[in-house]
């Protein structure tokens, strides 16, 4: 998968979403805030990202997702 | 039994038999992602006992492990029978400390 396409998925699912990325192949790191982390705890946060791939790691697409999530600073 | 519930039934067993249960690819001392190395170090780091599974020496809990909680990655760390997440996130909880106290309680309740 391309750093691109993972960018756009995440923010299809996320609107509003900030993405930050690294890595490269099967083994990404993502950095995402969003307000729709509010009130999660961190294992629904990294819920709400890895839904997003399902398909990717049924196929075996994706390997690997390193995720950090954040909650947007207030203004 | 399918093979597949044999084996979800075998991995519910170890998630609730061991207070804290490491499902990793390879053994802490020989691990064999950088991942599962990084997860397995932060709970040795805490002193505490934990269980582990090397997922590799296992083709059914390998194939079958991700559908358990509907979790798609290795490692996968339980704590009193509950999914706490993968490596970022048991990175943050020995971070904040709080991994340490988790697996002291859960281990406390089986001592008991």
């Amino acid at each position: 998968m391309s750093p691109e396409k993972i960018q756009q998925m995440i923010h299809q699912a996320l609107p509003g979403s900030q993405v930050k990325m690294s890595g490269a192949d099967c083994n990404f790191a993502v950095e995402v805030t969003s307000t729709d982390f509010i009130g999660l705890s961190p294992l629904k946060r990294h819920r709400l990202v890895n839904d997003i791939f399902k398909a990717q790691f049924d196929s075996g697409e994706l390997h690997a997702l390193s995720i950090k999530t954040r909650v947007p600073e207030p203004d | 039994m399918s093979a597949e519930q044999e084996t979800l039934a075998k991995i519910d067993e170890q998630v609730k038999n061991n207070p804290v249960v490491l499902y990793m690819k390879g053994t802490p001392q020989m691990p064999s992602c950088g991942f599962s190395s990084r997860t397995a170090a932060a709970l040795v780091e805490t002193g505490e006992k934990f269980a582990f599974v090397n997922v590799l020496a296992d083709p059914g809990i390998y194939e079958f492990l991700p559908k358990y909680q509907d979790w798609p990655t290795f490692p996968q760390l339980y704590i009193d029978g509950e999914l706490q997440g993968g490596c970022d996130i048991t990175l943050e909880l020995a971070a904040s400390g709080e991994l340490k106290s988790m697996m002291t309680a859960a281990n406390a309740k089986v001592a008991s």
